[in-house]
């Protein structure tokens, strides 16, 4: 009784394809031997679904081709004259043989395959021109080097320099300026040592009066300050160095944070250009 | 060494390898540049914005491509730009049209011609060249620079389509156009 309800071959693929309607699918559930057969037929199609793709041999195309209705239009081809893609593959020694047929037997396509060859061969020995000497040191003064060093950035701006008439005059102009007036000032120096020495002395004195009258001034000042007296009383050696060490932390943290906004970025994917 | 090579130390900010790429295609870029625009003064510009801009630019070159194909393409768009701005139309083998005097003829003149083994050799090559970058000349400029990248430089359609941004059909068409006119205007040097 049981086995006229058994799973067909038709009903196993509905099975597999996840079509099987809500009844059938739970005599599956019951019965042992629909559910092997169901089990085996998905295992062989999983089989047969994982085998690999087989290519043909290369010249599998051409020979189709050779065997079906291409075959006429291939006759019809070798008795057309030569087009571009023709003279192409002429020119490069792989035409093929129907067409080979048709530029021997057409004096129109030898003559067109000739001048064509001829043409490419004159195109191809054409001469190529150099541009004007130093072209590279013209290029390289605008391109901006990635991690140029200091040495390398000055020789870059003393070549620029270098070629333009007027920066080397400017440039001499100034270095003799400068020059000059270093020589006149050590000449001058040279015979005015009292001078220089009287004058120092005035500088020094003066300077160190008025740097011990400022922090006299500061002084008074911070005492005058209301806070002032509460702050020292607070003051005690284990507050400075707690207030110190936080300083040092913050100054640390400080620094680190800085490094890490300064770091130059890792290298990302290359970006598109057009 | 290979291009991806040099470009990789290029990027490390070695001049060297700056110097060598330029080295290595100063001559096929003016030379492109030169029979497009058919002005030397200009065509020196372009070359060096052409090298500047792509070297300038090297952090952002993608190396899958060839590094050729990517200088090219920024050579044919200065010389195509300043083709669409100036519209130089007239045969500057001659001399640039701006050139007044006859050293300016000469100096913007193309140099075209081989060192000939013999005087009539010599003869016959500069005729030829001269005949040759005429014909070049008087092509549309999209057919020039195709030709010049297929036949003078040897790039593949699928590189001069990828470096032009045309379709490969499109290509085809005009290096197959651009051939047929040559033929068509080199046909009474024939025999």
């Amino acid at each position: 009784m049981a086995e006229a309800f058994h799973l067909g071959p038709e009903e196993l693929d509905l099975y597999l394809d996840g079509r099987l309607s809500g009844n059938r699918t739970s005599h599956l559930e019951t019965c042992e031997q629909c559910r092997t057969a169901a089990e085996e037929t998905r295992e062989v199609v999983a089989q047969l679904r994982a085998l690999p793709r087989l290519a043909p041999g290369g010249h599998f195309a051409d020979l189709i081709m050779a065997r079906v209705g291409l075959a006429g239009a291939a006759a019809r081809r070798a008795e057309e004259h030569f087009t571009g893609e023709d003279l192409d593959l002429w020119v490069l020694g792989t035409l093929p043989a129907p067409r080979e047929a048709h530029l021997r037997e057409c004096p129109d396509c030898q003559a067109l395959a000739d001048a064509e060859r001829v043409l490419v061969m004159r195109l191809e020995a054409l001469p190529l021109f150099d541009p004007r000497p130093g072209f590279a040191e013209r290029v390289l003064d605008e391109v901006d080097l990635p991690g140029l060093s200091l040495i390398g950035s000055w020789q870059r701006w003393r070549r620029g320099v270098s070629r333009n008439p007027l920066t080397v005059g400017m440039a001499a102009g100034i270095g003799g300026l400068l020059g000059g007036s270093i020589a006149a000032s050590v000449a001058w120096a040279s015979g005015n040592q009292d001078t220089i020495s009287g004058a120092g002395t005035w500088v020094m004195t003066h300077a160190q009066a008025l740097f011990w009258q400022g922090v006299g001034t500061a002084s008074l000042l911070l005492e005058q300050q209301s806070w002032y007296q509460s702050a020292r009383a607070g003051l005690t050696p284990g507050r400075i160095v707690a207030v110190g060490g936080l300083a040092v932390a913050l100054y640390g943290a400080g620094v680190l944070a800085l490094r890490r906004l300064l770091a130059l970025p890792a290298p990302g994917p290359a970006r598109a250009l057009s | 060494m290979t291009d991806q090579e040099i470009v990789a130390l290029a990027r490390e900010g070695r001049e060297a390898a700056y110097r060598e790429l330029i080295r290595r295609y100063e001559r096929p870029v003016f030379s492109l540049i030169l029979r497009m625009v058919r002005d030397r003064q200009l065509a020196e510009d372009l070359a060096q914005e052409t090298f500047i801009k792509a070297l300038n630019a090297i952090a952002s070159y993608r190396p899958e491509f060839k590094f050729s194909s990517w200088i090219f393409k920024i050579a044919n768009n200065a010389a195509i730009d300043q083709l669409r701005r100036r519209e130089v139309d007239t045969l500057s083998i001659d001399g640039a049209p701006n050139a007044t005097s006859a050293d300016d003829i000469e100096a913007t003149a193309l140099q075209v011609g081989d060192k000939g083994e013999t005087p009539l050799a010599e003869l016959e090559a500069r005729e030829l060249g001269t005949h040759i970058e005429r014909a070049i000349s008087r092509l549309r400029p999209e057919y020039r620079s195709c030709i010049m990248l297929r036949h003078v430089e040897g790039l593949a359609y699928e590189e001069i389509a990828q470096l032009l941004d045309l379709p490969l059909g499109t290509v085809k068409t005009y290096i197959h156009r651009a051939r047929h006119e040559l033929r068509d205007m080199l046909a009474h040097l024939r025999d």
